[in-house]
């Protein structure tokens, strides 16, 4: 009814709504709150154990929280007093980790299996339909164990397809293909999700999956979502320590740190913040100048990584000799004149990121 | 319409597990009747109870029976693992001539039930018997006091006989747990500089040790059990006392006595297997790659072969051979109507038992699977106790029930005005396919629980997300997949049925034989050449399990 005042904004499919749930008093999911518009594709990203399994699963209907609400395309499927719409009923296509493709049936009748609401006629159209989708005409009468990794995740993708869901659950979907097949994957069932205005949620812990197929990503810690944002933002302006340190966004340090270890900074330190907070330095970003003074700043490595060469730097965190020390890292694109063991002085040739504890 | 389809699943779930818990009572009923009947007796000083029959044989002759019944499992283990272990560890860790049939045959004993071994030693082995017979001659000796000769019919003949024919049981498990020992863990000890000798006794054997405690429980339980060999030896134990007590004293409160005896034996056993099984789950976890096999020279495969040639022949060969032997010589006697009737009747019965085990284990593990809680589990654990239960010890438990159950039945038809219907329960094959089913089904429970396990949950949920309900996702998914599982749970059901005495001398209806009871009659009374097709026969079905057995292994 407010879709003449929002036509811009799309219409919300999922809504989670303080979703906790524990198993044998352990706590999976706690407080779990987010949304997903129409066609949108949502990477759930987070260490394993972090619960981003359960959270989808949670929201297909295979596992049942103790407390909040579920609503999917404006009805509500679960909320703890009322209902808890089954599984079967819910219209999510899944895809599991290991593509779960029924190993006794033909890639034919694997898809057929959803689609008994169809007659045999349309059944036969909609499975030779899947098929084309993911561009494997020719294998209905095959056996799952007759395929590549790479079929067997297509096949998946069009059986969860064929009944037309209007929401995807992917568990892992990329984990067991790798390289080129996976990344060109990646883009053809990105467009392919984005023709049909699919809307998406998938969980991984790889973040170069969210950066290449997600809109957006949520970064998931210990059953809790610590940051909902476009990958870009999470990657470069995370908001918590937590989300830094698992995205590798860069190195960090308190004010106090930062102001003893960096000898310019293309930046005024803000005077207002005291030292509650951390700042992001971007491994790119940090120059390396070699110090005959003994700076407390030392060269413990250099490695070839491809694009450059990446530098491990100990700082000591004050002038005494058995002083606790961090390791930062600066990336540059050629080989730095520098020996081992000798004393640096650092320089931040852009602005840094400031996040909370 | 949703709701509707909902409570309809729910209330298929309650009937099945109404269903389960009415066949956990039936599964407990003979262990609690047992442990009634022996406590009525204790408390109730009635006149119905006054039967001394047990503190008889307390006083008297129980403490032999119970020497005797240890030194058979401690002598049957003991040849056991004689003719298992070192068979076992030849067959995984070397490679030589004509190996992949040998470490089969080393599986063939177990086909020969004890019983026929027995009487077919005892035949050759006596005084009239050609061995003793062409000693003499050849040596002109005239009477028995000229020479000593070995007594088969002692206790360590009846060990001799259960090790022979329990052997393979060892031989497999601890094969397969040598088989399974990673390379990498022997290359590692061998690059610490272990010899082959250090890695086999500091390696190999540990981690196989739990397989080996399970093998011998197995053993220790199937010989404790057995009534066949040690009646046929005249050799008084507590199957024996059990059997006679109720049969010649037709005292069912002592029977039920000596029953819960032996069930306390049967219950240590269990520990330790348990135990044991824990540990092996715990070792089978290692992983990594599996031994390639060593060569070993020409006159170390020799030696090989002559050891588990003479274990197969002993186990094997010469029982099939002297069957077969007679078989020819009496022909006539058997071939006759009596053998194919009684075929028919085990085989009919048998059928029915292994279709029931089978049902019921797909019931009890399908709903372990839909809705897995402790409750469903110990259900489950609970409807796989009858194995450990001997034959004889489960027969007097379900004597005991059913026979009241015939009483009351009997009367409540009497004074509906009725004729009396007579023994419906207890004396017909309905209690023999109660035992069955009950001793049994934790065979089939095993088979269908191991398709289970290997049916990754993922199908379940990718079933649930195609939208199919729990009835489609069984139909449609479960069952095609653990169809194999399903036709070996039938016949592995099925053969122990044909193959089962002592529960079938007991429960068996009268004027009723099923093969088993029908051959050991005729060699308790000394003419197994009368019945050898029968014997024939129940190898041949015997045979059965061990050459699928080799077919899936071969396949693997």
């Amino acid at each position: 009814m407010n879709s003449e005042s929002f036509s811009q904004k799309k219409a919300t499919a999922l809504e989670l709504l303080n979703i906790q749930l524990a198993i044998a008093d352990q706590p999976i999911l706690q407080d779990l709150t987010f949304d997903l518009e129409e066609g949108e594709i949502l990477c759930l990203l987070g260490p394993s154990g972090c619960g981003k399994t359960t959270a989808l699963k949670t929201i297909a209907g295979l596992a049942t929280p103790q407390q909040g609400q579920i609503d999917l395309f404006g009805s509500t499927v679960f909320s703890e007093t009322r209902l808890n719409l089954p599984a079967e009923q819910r219209s999510i296509g899944f895809i599991f980790q290991d593509y779960a493709l029924f190993p006794h049936m033909t890639v034919g009748q694997n898809i057929a299996y959803g689609l008994s609401f169809l007659n045999k006629q349309d059944k036969q159209q909609r499975i030779k339909e899947s098929l084309e989708l993911v561009e494997l005409p020719d294998i209905e009468h095959r056996y799952p164990h007759e395929l590549s990794g790479g079929q067997q995740q297509r096949v998946a993708v069009a059986r969860a397809l064929a009944p037309k869901p209007k929401l995807l659950l992917m568990d892992e979907p990329f984990s067991n293909i790798d390289g080129q097949v996976k990344r060109r994957m990646m883009a053809d069932l990105r467009r392919l999700l984005k023709e049909h205005d699919i809307s998406c949620i998938f969980v991984t812990h790889a973040k170069e999956e969210a950066f290449a197929f997600a809109d957006k990503t949520a970064v998931m810690i210990h059953g809790q979502i610590e940051q909902l944002d476009s990958p870009a933002n999470v990657f470069n302006q995370p908001k918590t320590v937590a989300v830094a340190e698992f995205m590798e966004s860069g190195n960090l340090a308190t004010l106090k740190h930062s102001q003893q270890v960096l000898d310019a900074v293309s930046h005024q330190w803000p005077r207002d913040i005291d030292n509650s907070g951390y700042w992001l330095f971007k491994p790119q970003h940090i120059t390396l100048r070699h110090s005959l003074q003994s700076t407390g700043i030392e060269l413990i490595d250099s490695t070839y990584i491809g694009r450059g060469y990446q530098h491990e730097i100990a700082i000591r965190l004050n002038k005494s000799n058995d002083a606790p020390s961090i390791t930062w890292k600066a990336e540059t694109e050629s080989p730095i004149d520098i020996p081992i063991g000798d004393n640096l002085a650092l320089e931040y040739v852009s602005e840094p990121h400031w996040l909370q504890c | 319409m949703n709701v509707k389809t909902h409570t309809g699943s729910r209330n298929a779930g309650l009937t099945l597990s109404i269903i389960t818990a009415i066949f956990c009572g039936i599964m407990l009923m003979p262990i609690i009747a047992l442990l009634y009947e022996s406590a009525s007796s204790f408390f109730i000083s009635d006149s119905l109870y006054s039967d001394d029959t047990f503190s008889d044989l307390a006083d008297t002759v129980l403490w032999d029976y119970i020497k005797n019944s240890l030194t058979i499992v401690f002598g049957s283990l003991l040849f056991a693992c004689f003719f298992a272990i070192a068979p076992a560890w030849w067959c995984a860790q070397y490679e030589f001539v004509g190996r992949r049939y040998l470490q089969w045959m080393m599986v063939f004993p177990l086909a020969i039930p004890a019983y026929i071994s027995a009487y077919i030693y005892t035949d050759a082995l006596d005084y009239a018997g050609p061995i003793q017979s062409s000693l003499r001659h050849l040596f002109s000796w005239q009477s028995p006091s000229d020479y000593w000769f070995i007594d088969i019919r002692s206790r360590w003949g009846a060990s001799l006989m259960l090790g022979l024919a329990l052997s393979p049981y060892i031989y497999l498990l601890l094969r397969n747990s040598f088989e399974q020992g990673s390379q990498s863990l022997s290359q590692a000890a061998q690059l610490m500089g272990a010899s082959p000798r250090k890695i086999f006794w500091t390696i190999h054997l540990p981690l196989a040790r739990p397989a080996l405690a399970i093998g011998c429980t197995l053993v220790a339980m199937e010989s404790l059990a057995d009534y066949g060999t040690v009646q046929l030896f005249a050799i008084s134990t507590l199957t024996t006392a059990i059997y006679d007590s109720w049969l010649v004293y037709g005292s069912l409160a002592s029977a039920a006595k000596i029953s819960c005896l032996t069930l306390l034996f049967v219950i240590l056993l269990v520990a330790f297997e348990k135990n044991s099984r824990r540990k092996q789950q715990h070792f089978d976890s290692r992983g990594g790659k599996s031994h390639e096999k060593i060569n070993v020279s020409k006159l170390k495969a020799s030696f090989i072969w002559l050891f588990c040639g003479l274990v197969f022949s002993l186990g094997f060969l010469i029982p099939l051979i002297t069957l077969m032997g007679y078989c020819l010589d009496y022909w006539l006697e058997n071939i006759n109507t009596d053998i194919l009737r009684h075929s028919q009747s085990t085989f009919l019965l048998a059928v029915t038992a292994a279709f029931i085990a089978t049902l019921l284990a797909v019931i009890f593990n399908s709903q372990q699977r839909f809705s897995p809680s402790a409750k469903n589990q110990s259900k489950l654990s609970l409807s796989s106790l009858g194995y450990a239960i001997p034959g004889t010890v489960l027969a007097i438990g379900i004597l005991i029930p059913l026979g009241q159950l015939d009483i009351w039945i009997n009367q409540f038809i009497q004074w509906l005005g009725f004729d009396k219907v007579g023994l419906i329960l207890s004396g017909t094959s309905f209690a023999l396919i109660l035992a069955f089913v009950i001793r049994f089904s934790a065979i089939s429970n095993g088979s269908i629980q191991a398709a289970y396990k290997q049916m990754p949950n993922n199908l379940d949920a990718a079933s649930t997300m195609l939208k199919a309900s729990r009835f489609k996702t069984f139909y449609k998914i479960h069952l095609p997949i653990m169809r194999p599982a399903l036709m070996s749970a039938f016949l592995l059901v099925f053969i122990e049925c044909v193959k089962e005495l002592p529960a079938s001398l007991l429960l068996r209806p009268f004027d009723f034989e099923t093969l088993a009871t029908y051959v050991y009659q005729f060699a308790s009374d000394e003419q197994l050449e009368h019945a050898a097709s029968g014997a024939l026969l129940i190898i041949t079905v015997s045979l059965l399990p061990i050459l699928l057995l080799s077919r899936t292994q071969r396949m693997r």
